[in-house]
C-alpha cells in the first residue's frame, strides 16, 4: 500500500495504559497512513519500539533536569540558617544521633574503667558540646523545613507576585518562566520529530501541543509544510491545582494559549469540550469531535460476570469499572446500598498491578454499612472482553462528582456500557446528563445527593426494557464505536493532506 | 589456635531445648549471597546456641525474616544518611564558581539549552514569514530584535559552562586520592585523632551502628559474633554499653579480610584508612578473633598485637549431600574421555580468569567450564569471555554454565581431570584459602593454583596439584600440561588421612563451637576470668 503520508503521533507518556492513543495509531495506520506514535519513558530505561498493528511506537527516554524550579536546589535569604536542600540536613541530623551514640559508649568505658577526674570532665565537656550541637542542628533542619514550606504555600506573596508579574508582562508566553519543565520535552523531543520529518504532526494534549507547533514553525523556516493536529483531551484551566506547585496550572494554560492558534486542525473528546476550546481559543471552526468509544464489541455476552459475583440470574445486579478515586463519586453508591435491598454491585475495579489504594476504603465503607455481602470488587477484564463481560449486568453507574474536567467528559466506559445495552444510571455532571437525557439510555441523578441516586437507580430497575429500548434507535450505537470515530480522524487527516496522486473517491 | 579440635564440646551433656547461651551474629550484608556467615548459623544453632543473625537491608526491603535451620535470621533497615561525604555537601574555596550540585548544575545547562531553542524557533519564525511571502526589511527588523537576546544567552552559556566545569574539576580532585589537598586532609586527621580519625573520614560507619546498635541491645546477647570490619565497631560498643550496665557480653571477632589489604573505594580516598583506623579502634574489644585462613591469623596478630593467634575457621563446604540435577559433562556435550578444566566463581580482571580462556590455543583438544553465571542471570562477564574466545577461535572449547547450588557443587565438579585458581597477587589473595579451593579439594580435582602466598604453600605442603606465577601464561600452561600428564599422582594426595575430613564445614564449625565454649561460663564453676584485658579492664563471670 503506498503511503498517503507521514504522520508523527506524539503523547506525553509511555503509551501503554494510554487506549485512545493506541486505537488512533492503529486505525489510521490501518487506513493507509504511514504513522509513528512517539511516546515517553524514564530516561535509562532500554529505547522501546514495537507495533500497534501497522504504526511503530517508539518510547524516548526523557532527562527532566527542569522538573523542579532552579530556586528549589538553592539557598534563600529569607532563611539564612536554612541548611542548603538536599541531603545535607539529612546528614547532620544523622551526625548528632552518631555523636550521641559515640558518647554513650565513652561514658560506657567509663564506668567499666577506671575513671579519672580529667577523662569525666572531658566527657563532660562533649556533652554539653553535643547538647548544643543538637540544637543547633535542629534548629537549621527546622529552618529548611519551614523555608520548604513557604516555597509550596500557594498563597505567599513570591508565587503570587510571580505569577501576577509574569502575566502581566509576558502573557501567553509566561510558562517559560512558570514552569520551565514543559521545555524538557522539547528538548527530548523536538529533533527526534524533525528527523521524522511529518507531513502531519498529530499532538496529544496540552503538553505536546508546543513541541508539535514549534517543529512546524522550523519545518516551515525551511520551506517544508508540516500540518498540525491538535488532540486536546481535557480542559486544561478545569485541571486541579497541584499541590505545592502553585505555578504549574497558570504555566499549562498560558503555554496551551501561545501554541494552539498553530494548530490547523483540533481534535477532542466531547462536543462540549469542543466548544469550550473554540470560545477560548476563538476558534474558526469548532473542534471535530472524536469519541472515546470502545472497538464494535465482538464475543458472545458471557455470564462470568455473575459467577464471579456468585450470584443467579435473578438477583439484581448494578455494574462499575475503572478505578476508584473519592471524586468519582464510588462511596455514594456504596451508601445508597441500604435503601436499595437485594441489590448487588459489582466494582470491576481491581488494577492488575495490585493496588488496592481505592478499593479498600471502599471495601470497609460497605462493612461498615452492613452491604458487605453485596458489594464485590472484582479485578479488571482486558478491554476487548469488557462489553460482552457487562452485558450480563441489569445496569451501570456513573457517579462522578462535579469537576470542570467531569462536566465535559464523555468516558471510555459511558460507551462500554451503552455498547452492554445497559440501562445507566448517571450523575448530572453536564456532557453525560445531556446525552443520557437526550437518548433515554438511563436516569440523570443529582451527583451529590444519595436519595436522589437511590430513586434513579429504582426508576432503572423498575423499568429496565424501557430504557435498553432507547439502544434500538438506528445508527445510535453504530456511531459509538472506534470505527466511526476514526473515520472522524481520517476525515481530519484528509482535509489537511488531500492526495492529488491518487483517483478521486466517487460515492 | 586458640582451641584444639578434640576438646569436648560444652553443650554435649545439655538436654536438649535449653540453648547453651545467646549468640547474635552480625554482617553487614542481607545475608542472602553469604555462605559463611550461613552456614555458620545453622550449625551453631545446630549445636545447641540460642542464634540470631542479624544483616543489614534497605529500608524498602521486604523480606526481613526467615529461619536457617534453627537460626533465625532477622534483616534491619538501614538507612544511609551518612554514605555521602560531607565534603561533597559543602561550597569549597578550591573551586569558589562550582555548582553546589550536579542537579542544579543540569537545571542551569537544560535552562540555557532552552532559551536557545526558544530563539532558534523565534528565528524560524521570523524565516517563515518572510517565505510565506514577508518583506526583506520585516525580516531584518525581526532578526536585529532578536540580536540582544542572542549575545546575552550566548554570554549565559559560557557561564553555566564554566560553572558546571568548575563541579566536574571539584568533584574530580575531591576524588582523586593524590591530589595535594585530599592527600593533606587525610594525613592531617590521621595525624589529629589517630584512630579514631574513621568519624571523620568515614562517618558513614555510624548508619550501622544507628540502625542494629539498639536492635542488639534489646536482644540481651551473651556472644556476639562480628563480621568482618565494618561490624566489629557496633559489636563493641554493644559490649561497651553493656558492661556499663553491669551485664557481661563475649565479643567474637570474624575477620574474614585484611583491611589494610583491602582496595581503595573508588573516589573515596578517606575510605581505606577510615576502616583500617576503625578495626584498630575496636580489636582490642574483642575476647575472641577468628578467621579465615592461618596466614590471615598471623596478620592479625601481628597487626593488632594480639596475644594469641585468632582461631582458624575455614571457608570449607558442607560435605555434599544433594545429587546434581545436571552433569557437568553432559552440560559441555563432551564425553568421558576429553580433558576438562573447571573454574566456579565470579570471573574479573583481579581473578585473570581470562587467562583460563586465553592459553587454550595451545592446548589442543583442552575443553574449559566456567561455572560462573550467577543466579540473577549476569551474564556480562561470561559474555566477554565467550567473546574473546571466539576471538580467538577456540569458542567451541569454552563453556559458560551457571551456578549450582553450594550442597551440590562438589559433585558437580568432580567430572572435571583439573580445577584451576588463578588469582593475581592482591594482599587479600595471598592469605586467601577459599570456598572453591576447598570445593575443588573436596571434589578430589588436581589443582593448578597461582602462586598467591596461601593457598600455594597448602599445594605445596599437600602435593593435590601444581603451581605457577600469578599471570603467567607458561607456566600456566605448564602446570596444566603437568597435572594433565598425570592426574592420578595428584589425586593421591588427597587419600593422605585426616586432609578431607578436616576440610569440611562440619569440622570448622566445631572450631567455633569451642571458640564459644570457652567464652560461656562453666554452669556451677566458681566465677573465673574469661577475657584477656586487652586495652580494657579484665571481666569477671
Amino acid at each position: 500500500m503506498t503511503s498517503r503520508g507521514r504522520v508523527v503521533m506524539l503523547v506525553d507518556n509511555g503509551v501503554e495504559g494510554d487506549s485512545r492513543v493506541q486505537k488512533q495509531a492503529r486505525s489510521m495506520a490501518e487506513t493507509g497512513w504511514d504513522v509513528t506514535l512517539i511516546g515517553l519513558t524514564a530516561v535509562g530505561s532500554a529505547r522501546e519500539r514495537w507495533m500497534v498493528g501497522r504504526a511503530e511506537v517508539r518510547l524516548y527516554g526523557i532527562r527532566a533536569p527542569l522538573r523542579h524550579h532552579w530556586s528549589t536546589f538553592r539557598r534563600s535569604w529569607r532563611r539564612p540558617l536554612a541548611y542548603p536542600p538536599g541531603p545535607t540536613a539529612g546528614y547532620r541530623l544523622q551526625l548528632v544521633r552518631a555523636r550521641r551514640a559515640d558518647l554513650v559508649t565513652r561514658f560506657g568505658e567509663l564506668a567499666t574503667g577506671r575513671p579519672t577526674l580529667i577523662r569525666r570532665a572531658g566527657l563532660l565537656r562533649s556533652r554539653v558540646a553535643l547538647k548544643v550541637l543538637k540544637h543547633w542542628t535542629r534548629f537549621r533542619h527546622q529552618e529548611l523545613r519551614r523555608l520548604e514550606a513557604e516555597r509550596e504555600n500557594e498563597l505567599s506573596f513570591s508565587h503570587r507576585a510571580a505569577i501576577a508579574w509574569w502575566t502581566a508582562t509576558r502573557g501567553a508566553r509566561s510558562w517559560r518562566r512558570l514552569d520551565p519543565a514543559l521545555w524538557d520535552y522539547e528538548l527530548a523531543l523536538g529533533p527526534i520529530v524533525d528527523d521524522l520529518a511529518p507531513d502531519l504532526i498529530h499532538a496529544n494534549d496540552y503538553r505536546m501541543i508546543g513541541v508539535g507547533a514549534r517543529a512546524k514553525l522550523r519545518a516551515a523556516a525551511h520551506g517544508r509544510t508540516v500540518r498540525l493536529v491538535w488532540d486536546a483531551h481535557e480542559d486544561v484551566a478545569g485541571m486541579p491545582r497541584r499541590p505545592g506547585q502553585p505555578r504549574w496550572l497558570p504555566a499549562q494554560i498560558a503555554h496551551e494559549r501561545e501554541y494552539a492558534r498553530h494548530a490547523d486542525a483540533v481534535v477532542t473528546v466531547s462536543p462540549a469540550l469542543a466548544d469550550l476550546l473554540q470560545q477560548r481559543h476563538g476558534l474558526a471552526r469548532t473542534p471535530a469531535v472524536v469519541l472515546n468509544c470502545p472497538d464494535a464489541p465482538d464475543g458472545e455476552p458471557d455470564g462470568k460476570l455473575r459467577a464471579d459475583c456468585g450470584i443467579g440470574p435473578d438477583t439484581p445486579l448494578m455494574a462499575y469499572c475503572g478505578g476508584i478515586t473519592a471524586v468519582r463519586g464510588v462511596d455514594l453508591v456504596v451508601q445508597g446500598l441500604p435503601r436499595l435491598p437485594g441489590l448487588h454491585l459489582a466494582l470491576v475495579s481491581l488494577h492488575p498491578n495490585g493496588s488496592r489504594a481505592g478499593t479498600d476504603p471502599i471495601a470497609s465503607l460497605a462493612a461498615e454499612l452492613g452491604v458487605a455481602d453485596r458489594v464485590h470488587l472484582l479485578p479488571y477484564v482486558p478491554h476487548d472482553r469488557l462489553v460482552p463481560y457487562l452485558t450480563a449486568a441489569d445496569c451501570a453507574v456513573s457517579p462522578l462528582r462535579h469537576l470542570p474536567n467531569h462536566e465535559i467528559a464523555l468516558s471510555n466506559k459511558f460507551f462500554e456500557y451503552s455498547q452492554a445495552r445497559l440501562p445507566l444510571v448517571v450523575s448530572d455532571v453536564r456532557a453525560m446528563a445531556a446525552t443520557v437525557r437526550e437518548t433515554g439510555q438511563g436516569e440523570v441523578y443529582d451527583a451529590d445527593d444519595v436519595h436522589d441516586l437511590v430513586r434513579a437507580v429504582r426508576a432503572v430497575l423498575a423499568d429496565p426494557a424501557g430504557y435498553r429500548a432507547a439502544y434500538e434507535k438506528p445508527g445510535l450505537l453504530d456511531g459509538w464505536t472506534w470505527r466511526a470515530q476514526a473515520g472522524v480522524l481520517d476525515d481530519v487527516y484528509r482535509e489537511l493532506l488531500p492526495a492529488p496522486s491518487r483517483p478521486p473517491v466517487t460515492d | 589456635m586458640t582451641v584444639t579440635m578434640n576438646e569436648p564440646l560444652g553443650g554435649v551433656s545439655d538436654p536438649p531445648g535449653a540453648p547453651r547461651g545467646t549468640v547474635v551474629m552480625l554482617v553487614d550484608n542481607a545475608v542472602d549471597g553469604d555462605s559463611r556467615v550461613q552456614k555458620a548459623a545453622r550449625s551453631a544453632a545446630a549445636a545447641g546456641w540460642d542464634v540470631t543473625l542479624i544483616g543489614v537491608c534497605a529500608p524498602s526491603a521486604r523480606k526481613v525474616a526467615w529461619k536457617i535451620g534453627d537460626a533465625q535470621v532477622k534483616l534491619v533497615p538501614t538507612r544511609r544518611p551518612l554514605f555521602t561525604h560531607h565534603s561533597k555537601l559543602r561550597w569549597s574555596p578550591r573551586r569558589p564558581l562550582a555548582y553546589s550540585s550536579t542537579a542544579l548544575a543540569a537545571n542551569r545547562r537544560q535552562t540555557v539549552a532552552a532559551r536557545a531553542g526558544d530563539v532558534r524557533f523565534r528565528l524560524a519564525s521570523v524565516a517563515a514569514k518572510r517565505r510565506g511571502g514577508g518583506g526583506r526589511v520585516a525580516e531584518l527588523a525581526g532578526r536585529l530584535r532578536l540580536l540582544p537576546l542572542r549575545v546575552l544567552i550566548k554570554f549565559q552559556d559560557l557561564w553555566v559552562r564554566l560553572r558546571a566545569r568548575e563541579l566536574r574539576r571539584l568533584t574530580a580532585a575531591r576524588e582523586n586520592p593524590k591530589a595535594p589537598l585530599t592527600r593533606a586532609s587525610i594525613v592531617l586527621w590521621r595525624t589529629l585523632r589517630g584512630q579514631r580519625s574513621w568519624r571523620t573520614l568515614d562517618p558513614s560507619l555510624w548508619d550501622m551502628e544507628l540502625a542494629v546498635g539498639p536492635v542488639l541491645d534489646k536482644m540481651r546477647p551473651d556472644i556476639i559474633h562480628a563480621n568482618d570490619y565494618k561490624m566489629l565497631g557496633v559489636a563493641a560498643r554493644a559490649k561497651v554499653r553493656a558492661a556499663a550496665r553491669g551485664r557481661t557480653v563475649q565479643l567474637v571477632w570474624d575477620a574474614h579480610e585484611y583491611v589494610p589489604g583491602l582496595a581503595p573505594f573508588p573516589g573515596w580516598p578517606g575510605w581505606l584508612p577510615a576502616q583500617v583506623a576503625h578495626e584498630r579502634e575496636y580489636a582490642v574489644h574483642a575476647d575472641a578473633a577468628v578467621t579465615v585462613s592461618p596466614a590471615l591469623a598471623e596478620l592479625l596478630r601481628v597487626e593488632h598485637g594480639l596475644p594469641e593467634l585468632p582461631a582458624v575457621v575455614m571457608n570449607c563446604p558442607t560435605t555434599p549431600t544433594g545429587r546434581p540435577a545436571r552433569n557437568l559433562r553432559a552440560d559441555c556435550g563432551i564425553d568421558a574421555t576429553t580433558p576438562l578444566i573447571a573454574y566456579g566463581g565470579g570471573l574479573s580482571v583481579a581473578r585473570n580468569t581470562i587467562l583460563l580462556v586465553e592459553a587454550l590455543t595451545d592446548l589442543p583438544g583442552v575443553h574449559l567450564a566456567l561455572v560462573s553465571i550467577p543466579p540473577n542471570g549476569r551474564r556480562a562477564a561470561a559474555d566477554e569471555h565467550l567473546a574473546r574466545a571466539r576471538e580467538l577461535g577456540v569458542a567451541d572449547r569454552v563453556h559458560a554454565l551457571p551456578y549450582v547450588p553450594h550442597d551440590e557443587v562438589v559433585t558437580y565438579l568432580a567430572a572435571a581431570d583439573v580445577a584451576v585458581s588463578p588469582l593475581l597477587h592482591l594482599p587479600n589473595h595471598e592469605i586467601a584459602l577459599s570456598n572453591k579451593f576447598f570445593e575443588y579439594a573436596q571434589a578430589r580435582l588436581p589443582i593448578v593454583v597461582s602462586d598467591c602466598r596461601t593457598m600455594a604453600a597448602t599445594v605445596r605442603e599437600t602435593g593435590q596439584g601444581e603451581v605457577y606465577p600469578a599471570g603467567d601464561r607458561d607456566g600456566y600452561l605448564r602446570a596444566v600440561r603437568a597435572v594433565l600428564a598425570d592426574p592420578g599422582k595428584y589425586r593421591a594426595a588427597y587419600a593422605q588421612p585426616g586432609l578431607l575430613d578436616g576440610w569440611t564445614w562440619e569440622r570448622q564449625a566445631m572450631v567455633l563451637d569451642a571458640v564459644y565454649a570457652s567464652l560461656m561460663p562453666v554452669a556451677g564453676a566458681a566465677p573465673r576470668i574469661v577475657a584477656q584485658p586487652r586495652g580494657g579492664s579484665a571481666v569477671e563471670v
